[in-house]
C-alpha cells in the first residue's frame, strides 16, 4: 500500500493511496482532507476492498466463493447474508439484461441455473461443473461501499480500481467535473473519450488492452473476441459495472433494450482506430 | 469523433478504417465511389497460367459479382483440365496469344512461371489488355524495365499480384507506423522459412523443369522473387517510400541437393540511406519460426504478420496518481487512465496490444495463397480497375521495387558481394 500526503499545492491538499488488491491496481485520490483523517479513511477503504477479496477472489482456496464453486453442485451451501444478497442481485441482473451479464458464464456447460433458498440462505448449482465468477461485479460492489464511505467524509474524491471501474465524489478540486479520460489504445498520451463525472460511476468493458478478451460469452463459455469497448455512466458504479458486460457481450441490437431497463444511465461505444483517431457511439 | 454519429456511420468508417489515401493510394481503387461506378457490371478475364496460383484467382473470381471468366490459357494440358472443371464452357486457349486476340476479353491475369511474366505482360498491354500480372514482376531488371516501359507508355491498366497492398492488417499497420505509435523506425526484420523441398510432384521426368520451374535459375530467382518480394515491401512502406541504397547478402544450397540450381538457404541485408538496415533470410530445410515481419521502432515493435503492436515502455502502471501531479501545479486537464482493467501482473510480460481484427497468422507454409492475406481484395480491385478504367496509383511503382529489391538481392547472395541500389526507377 502507497500513501502520499502532498501540500506542493497548499490551498488544495490532497491525499493518494494506492493498493495492489482485486487483481488491479486501486487507487483513491482524497482532495481536501486533513491528512491524519485522510489516512484513516483510507485504511477503512482498503480494509473493505481487501476483505472483498479475500471473500469474493474463486482463486484463493479459502474464500467463501471457492467454498461455494466446490460444494454447491452436490449440495445446498448455507451463505451468509452479503453473499446470498449478492447472488440475489446478481440473478436479478441477469434476468434484466436478457442473461447477457451471467456470473457463471464461464463455467461452460449447458442449462446453468443457480438455485437460491431464501428462507435458508442457500445456493445450489443444477449441474456440475458450474462456478461462480464474482470477479467484476464483486469491484463495482465494493466500489459503491466504498463511496459510500469517503462521501461521508469528502465532499471531493476520485476512486479508481484499475480504470475499468471509477468513481467520482463531487467535483474536482479546481471546481469543474473530474476528467477522466478512456486512453487511445494505440497512441500513448492520446485519449479516446473524455468523460466529466460529477458525483457519478464509470465501468469500461471490453477487451483488454493487450488483446486478450476476458470477458465470457454466456452461450459459449468461450472468450469474446470482439473488438472496441462499452463505457458505462451512471450513479451506482455496481450497476454500472453490470451494464457495460452486458451491453459489451449482447449484440447491437439488443443494447438499447438493455439500457432502457435502467434509469440514469448512458453508454458508449468506443472504438480506436490505427489513424490515431477514435470513434463514440452513444447506446 | 462525434457524439452524434449515428451507427451506419460508425459502421461504415470501421470498414474503411482510417486508412489515408495519402499513405495508400491504390485503395482509392476500391473506394465506395468506385463500387457505385462499377456496379452492375462484369470484368470479362482471360486467365493465363492456370496451376494452382491461376486456380486460387479462379477459385475466387468465380465468387465475385464484378468478375466474368471468359477465357483460360494453358499449355499444360492437366492445369487447363483442372480449370475448365471450376467453370465449365469457358473458351480454352493453349497459346496465350491466341487469348490476346480475343475480343471478348477485357482483362488478362498472368499466373505463369516468373521468366514468362515479362514477355506476355508487355504483349498483352501492347494488345489493349487490362492486366494483372503475379508476382515477382520479372527475371531480370532488364525485363522489369522494360515492363514498366511498356507499361508508362501505354493506357492500360497494371496491377501486379503484391497482395499485402489489400491486406487490412498490413495498411493498419502502416497507418500506426507514419503516425509515429512506434517513434522512429530503426530496423525491419523479416523471415521465411520452411521444411520442405518446394517441389512439385511430377508425371514424369521431362515435366521436371516445368512443373518445377522454381527451382531452375532459367524460369526463377528462387527464394528471394518467390518470398522476399512479398516481404521487401516492408522496408519503403514504413519509410515513406525511401529505398535502399545497397543490398549484401549470401547463400548456398545446403540440405536440397536434389540437382536443383537455386538456394535452399539465403540471407540479405539492405541498408537504407539514412541509416537503418532491412533484413531478409529464408532456410527451407527447418521451419519452427515459420514467417516474421517485424517493424523495430524507438518506442514500440510491430509484428506484421500476427496484427500486434509491442510497446518499449508498456502503460503507465499508476492512473489517477497523474492527477495529483496537475492539482500540485494548480492544473486543471484530464488524465487517461480509463479502460479495460489493469491487471499487476502484465507488468513485465506485455502481451502486446493487438491492432487489426480476425487476423489469420499466415504460417508461410502455403505456396499458393493464404486466407485473409489480401489475395481476394487485390483480385477484386483489379476487376473494378478493369470495368472503370482507372489505373490505381503507386501499384506499379511498388511491384516494381519489390521485384527490383528481391532480383538484387538474388544477384548479391550469388555474388556474396554488395550490390548498389540505383536511386530512381530505370525505364
Amino acid at each position: 500500500m502507497e500513501f502520499v500526503y502532498s501540500v506542493r499545492n497548499p490551498s488544495v491538499p490532497t491525499a493518494y493511496s494506492r493498493l495492489d488488491a482485486m487483481h488491479t491496481q486501486c487507487e483513491i485520490l482524497l482532495p481536501f482532507v486533513a491528512e491524519e483523517e485522510a489516512r484513516a479513511l483510507v485504511d477503512s477503504v482498503w480494509s473493505m476492498v481487501e476483505e472483498a477479496d479475500r471473500r469474493y477472489n474463486r482463486f484463493l482456496a479459502g474464500s467463501v466463493l471457492a467454498e461455494v464453486n466446490r460444494r454447491a453442485a452436490g449440495e445446498a451451501v448455507e451463505v451468509d447474508d452479503e453473499l446470498f444478497m449478492i447472488l440475489q442481485l446478481c440473478e436479478t441482473f441477469r434476468k434484466a439484461t436478457f442473461g447477457y451479464f451471467d456470473v457463471t458464464a464461464g463455467s461452460r456447460v449447458p442449462d446453468r441455473e443457480v438455485m437460491l433458498e431464501a428462507s435458508a440462505h442457500t445456493v445450489r448449482f443444477s449441474r456440475p461443473g458450474m462456478r461462480l465468477d464474482l470477479g467484476g461485479f464483486a469491484k463495482g460492489f465494493v466500489l459503491e461501499q466504498a463511496v459510500r464511505e469517503v462521501s461521508a467524509h469528502a465532499d471531493s474524491a476520485l476512486l479508481s480500481f484499475g480504470g475499468s471501474s471509477v468513481a467520482a465524489v463531487g467535483r474536482h478540486p479546481l471546481g469543474a467535473p473530474w476528467p477522466v479520460a478512456v486512453a487511445h489504445s494505440y497512441y500513448p498520451g492520446r485519449t479516446a473519450h473524455t468523460f466529466q463525472l460529477e458525483g457519478t460511476a464509470l465501468s469500461v468493458s471490453g477487451k483488454d488492452p493487450h488483446g486478450r478478451g476476458h470477458i465470457i460469452d454466456p452461450e459459449t463459455g468461450n472468450t469474446l473476441e470482439k473488438e472496441g469497448l462499452v463505457a458505462v455512466t451512471g450513479p451506482s458504479a455496481m450497476v454500472a459495472e453490470v451494464l457495460s458486460t452486458a451491453l459489451w457481450v449482447a449484440p447491437a441490437g439488443r443494447r438499447g433494450e438493455i439500457l432502457a431497463a435502467f434509469d440514469g444511465y448512458e453508454a458508449r461505444e468506443i472504438r480506436c482506430l490505427t489513424d490515431g483517431q477514435a470513434l463514440t457511439l452513444t447506446i | 469523433m462525434s457524439e452524434r454519429m449515428t451507427r451506419k456511420d460508425f459502421l461504415s468508417r470501421l470498414a474503411f478504417g482510417g486508412a489515408s489515401l495519402a499513405l495508400f493510394p491504390w485503395l482509392a481503387g476500391c473506394s465506395a465511389e468506385r463500387q457505385k461506378e462499377a456496379a452492375g457490371e462484369k470484368a470479362r478475364l482471360g486467365i493465363i497460367g492456370t496451376g494452382s496460383r491461376g486456380q486460387f484467382h479462379l477459385v475466387n473470381l468465380l465468387q465475385d459479382p464484378s468478375a466474368q471468366v471468359v477465357a483460360l490459357c494453358d499449355d499444360y494440358a492437366p492445369h487447363l483440365d483442372a480449370a475448365s472443371a471450376l467453370c465449365p464452357g469457358v473458351r480454352r486457349y493453349t497459346d496465350y496469344r491466341k487469348l490476346l486476340e480475343d475480343k471478348d476479353v477485357d482483362g488478362v491475369i498472368i499466373c505463369t512461371p516468373l521468366s514468362m511474366h515479362a514477355q506476355m505482360t508487355i504483349d498483352a498491354l501492347a494488345a489493349g489488355k487490362h492486366t494483372f500480372c503475379e508476382k515477382a514482376m520479372a527475371h531480370s531488371p532488364e525485363q522489369l524495365s522494360a515492363m514498366y516501359r511498356a507499361w508508362k507508355e501505354g493506357n492500360r491498366v497494371l496491377m501486379v499480384g503484391q497482395q499485402r497492398l489489400y491486406d487490412p492488417k498490413y495498411v493498419q499497420a502502416m497507418e500506426l507506423v507514419h503516425n509515429g505509435a512506434i517513434g522512429q523506425v530503426v530496423g525491419i526484420r523479416n523471415y521465411w522459412y520452411r521444411n520442405n523441398d518446394w517441389r512439385r510432384e511430377v508425371p514424369s521426368p521431362e515435366f521436371e523443369r516445368r512443373i518445377n520451374w522454381r527451382l531452375y535459375d532459367e524460369y526463377s530467382r528462387g527464394l528471394m522473387t518467390e518470398l522476399a518480394c512479398h516481404q521487401l515491401q516492408n522496408g519503403s512502406w514504413a519509410l515513406g517510400g525511401l529505398q535502399p541504397s545497397f543490398v549484401t547478402g549470401t547463400g548456398s544450397i545446403q540440405y536440397w541437393k536434389d540437382g536443383r540450381e537455386v538456394f535452399d538457404n539465403v540471407a540479405a541485408i539492405y541498408q537504407y540511406p539514412n541509416g537503418m538496415h532491412m533484413t531478409f533470410e529464408s532456410i527451407i530445410s527447418n521451419k519452427h519460426f515459420g514467417m516474421g515481419e517485424q517493424i523495430l521502432g524507438s518506442e514500440g515493435t510491430i509484428d506484421l504478420v500476427r496484427g500486434i503492436m509491442y510497446r518499449e515502455t508498456p502503460r503507465p502502471r499508476s492512473g489517477i496518481r497523474q492527477l495529483l501531479d496537475q492539482i500540485e501545479q494548480g492544473i486543471l486537464s484530464n488524465a487517461a487512465f480509463a479502460g479495460t482493467s489493469w491487471a499487476t501482473e502484465e507488468a513485465s510480460k506485455d502481451a502486446g496490444i493487438r491492432f487489426a481484427e480476425n487476423v489469420t497468422v499466415n504460417d508461410g507454409s502455403s505456396s499458393v495463397g493464404a486466407a485473409g492475406d489480401g489475395s481476394v481484395e487485390l483480385i477484386h480491385a483489379f476487376c473494378l480497375a478493369v470495368i472503370t478504367g482507372s489505373q490505381p496509383a503507386g501499384i506499379v511503382e511498388e511491384a516494381y521495387w519489390s521485384t527490383l529489391l528481391a532480383l538484387l538481392g538474388d544477384r548479391t547472395t550469388r555474388l556474396a558481394s554488395r550490390v548498389d541500389v540505383p536511386a530512381e526507377i530505370v525505364w
